[in-house]
């Protein structure tokens, strides 16, 4: 049988130190061994046996109960003071046939794969290369697991496709102890895998469209996510450029995303009609401190895959462009020790281009993170066509109320069919700002003032915003969620009081939930 | 001249003193909750080996077998290089060797 460690007075800590947080136990379930269960099934259903005990325990002492995967978050969103389940080790792959796939799917059996909670980016990317297949997206790096970037809305900058979730077909959650209690979601208008599947990992199908979405994006709260099914694509490269385009062309693209634009032009990426390559990713980097008149901006396109392209890892480990933390920590590390110091710096330096263009495929460009220490980072969603306003707006205020120890940097998203995923816009900007950790003074604001400002100017701007769950962020800001996502949180919390009664749902509130006002059951639950 | 010899010893010192780090591009460390020192073991787990050694004059190879990655396979290895390794090394004329290894396994692909 799978088996826990438990771990008594555990300081828990998010990766980038955004805490710390006491937890009465840690939880870290491994799994049986092969040798004893060779079936990847039966170990999975093992561990669902496991995890079912760790529940009944939690609510027959009247605990909560929380699981958590890589602590990428810097948000508290996976915390809980009473029991917090580490599922790293969890990482199987459930072979998937054409027997398993629905009779009415329309998806491509060959694109399916079905992953443990604790497996990470990188390893599932490492097991679709060797399916000849690629994720659609991933974030500006590989470290979390799918069941943390399905749950927070990790997300990349493919305005065409959308965010980690959006590529998910089903998710296996265990609600609760009893054997009713685990269950297979999918949606009703895509059916993907069969009832037989569903039996053979002991679950109970749901198939509801409005369940699904709302457990999508759920923030930890619909339960233990066990597995979840995704689609794949055939495999694929990007070819990555570093440019420096004059800032108000890169802003026009932004409000656009009409790539077509006649100023725009990268010489390579052209058609045999001589209009511009769509782009599969875009982002603008931002120095507030030091606005040029030309921007730094990071495009990649989509190729046909080909072997013997020349190994890109060697270049993106050493490229200041990995993600936005990477590139502010590159740059403080030229700064004296001191806040002000590196101000100073921010406010001389100039972003530089790299003129090495890259080849890889997706797992090659997100590759491993190059920093994994203190920092803090806010994300807002807010859409594209607002992109330049929302940047121009930002801009001013850490200049107004600032100084920041931070960077800027937008990227898009397609929209997600996840009701409360941030990426709610046709496209969304996600407009963020990533830096070290400060102690606020007389001359520097706290990052809570600082996150309630963002907030207010937003508003006072009339530019509708959303937040990414797993950032930083003013989270006790009156009616936040509800300004953020309207009728949805009811939508949100309905759907979770239809899946799991008020004792389940208590089982999975934590203090992020409360203090957001979505750990409230709704009125009049109807049981499925 | 006395100033030249100390010079000479800080930089033999600190020139001697060393890490080199080799890592998978395609692995995993197996994950480790309880390890939390910052730097690269942090969140994996973290073995390490702080021996010394006994060789002849002649040996040029040492294999240290290891039993401990169920994977079959290392995701990271550090080799750390000391100024008491070096003068260990020296003043025993190579009969003994400090040696500091730190691993972690490759998660198995379950």
């Amino acid at each position: 049988m799978a088996h826990t460690k438990s771990y008594n007075n555990y300081q828990w800590n998010t990766l980038h130190q955004n805490g710390a947080y006491p937890v009465d136990g840690l939880l870290s379930t491994q799994l049986e061994p092969s040798a004893n269960l060779p079936l990847a099934v039966d170990r999975y259903n093992d561990a669902a046996a496991e995890i079912q005990q760790l529940l009944l325990s939690a609510l027959n002492a009247n605990q909560g109960f929380r699981a958590f995967g890589s602590r990428w978050s810097l948000s508290n969103i996976a915390y809980h003071p009473d029991r917090m389940h580490h599922n790293k080790l969890m990482n199987l792959q459930l072979p998937l046939g054409q027997e398993d796939i629905h009779e009415q799917s329309t998806l491509e059996a060959d694109k399916l794969f079905f992953f443990q909670c604790g497996t990470t980016i990188k390893s599932i990317s490492r097991a679709l290369a060797r399916a000849g297949k690629s994720l659609k997206t991933s974030g500006a790096s590989n470290g979390q697991t799918i069941a943390g970037c399905i749950s927070t809305g990790v997300h990349g900058s493919t305005f065409d496709f959308g965010a980690v979730q959006d590529f998910v077909k089903g998710i296996n959650l265990i609600i609760g102890p009893k054997p009713e209690d685990v269950v297979y979601l999918e949606r009703q208008s895509e059916p993907a895998l069969s009832d037989d599947f569903a039996k053979r990992i002991q679950a109970r199908v749901i198939r509801d469209d409005a369940l699904f979405n709302a457990a999508l994006v759920g923030l930890g709260g619909f339960g233990f996510i066990h597995g979840v099914l995704i689609e794949a694509e055939d495999r694929y490269l990007l070819k990555r450029y570093i440019k420096k385009i004059p800032k108000q062309v890169a802003m026009e693209l932004a409000n656009t995303m009409d790539f077509t634009h006649p100023e725009f032009r990268i010489a390579e990426e052209v058609d045999e009609t001589g209009q511009n390559n769509r782009p599969y990713f875009y982002k603008i980097y931002v120095n507030p401190y030091n606005e040029q008149e030309e921007y730094i901006v990071e495009l990649m396109y989509k190729k046909d895959y080909v072997s013997g392209y020349p190994d890109p890892i060697p270049a993106v480990k050493k490229s200041i462009y990995r993600d936005l933390i990477h590139l502010f920590i590159k740059i403080a590390e030229r700064a004296p020790k001191s806040i002000p110091g590196l101000i100073q710096l921010l406010r001389k330096a100039v972003l530089p281009v790299e003129n090495e263009v890259l080849t890889g495929t997706l797992a090659e460009m997100f590759w491993d993170a190059g920093y994994q220490g203190p920092a803090f980072a806010c994300s807002f969603g807010i859409d594209h066509r607002y992109s330049e306003k929302g940047m121009q707006l930002m801009s001013d205020l850490v200049n107004e109320v600032g100084p920041i120890p931070g960077l800027f940097a937008l990227r898009f998203v397609k929209q997600s069919d996840a009701t409360l995923a941030f990426t709610k816009f046709p496209v969304t900007c996600v407009l963020e700002i990533d830096g070290v950790q400060w102690e606020a003074s007389k001359q520097l604001l706290s990052l809570k003032e600082f996150s309630k400002k963002m907030i207010d100017t937003l508003r006072l701007n009339d530019i509708p915003f959303t937040m990414h769950w797993g950032k930083n962020a003013d989270w006790v800001y009156p009616r936040l969620v509800e300004r953020m996502f309207g009728e949805k949180v009811n939508e949100w919390l309905r759907q979770r009081s239809i899946l799991m009664t008020e004792e389940k749902q208590r089982l999975f509130d934590n203090p992020f939930l409360e203090r957001i006002g979505l750990s409230c059951p709704a009125a009049e639950p109807t049981i499925v | 001249m006395y100033l030249s010899a100390i010079c000479i010893a800080i930089v033999f010192l600190f020139s001697s003193c060393y890490t080199v780090a080799l890592k998978t591009a395609q692995g995993e460390g197996v994950p480790d909750p309880m390890s939390v020192e910052p730097g690269k073991f942090e969140n994996i787990q973290k073995i390490e080996i702080d021996t010394v050694i006994k060789m002849s004059a002649f040996d040029k190879d040492f294999v240290y077998v290891v039993k401990d990655c169920d994977s079959g396979g290392i995701f990271l290895l550090e080799y750390k290089n000391t100024f008491s390794g070096v003068l260990l090394a020296a003043i025993t004329f190579g009969r003994k060797r400090k040696v500091k290894l730190t691993y972690s396994c490759n998660l198995d692909q379950n």
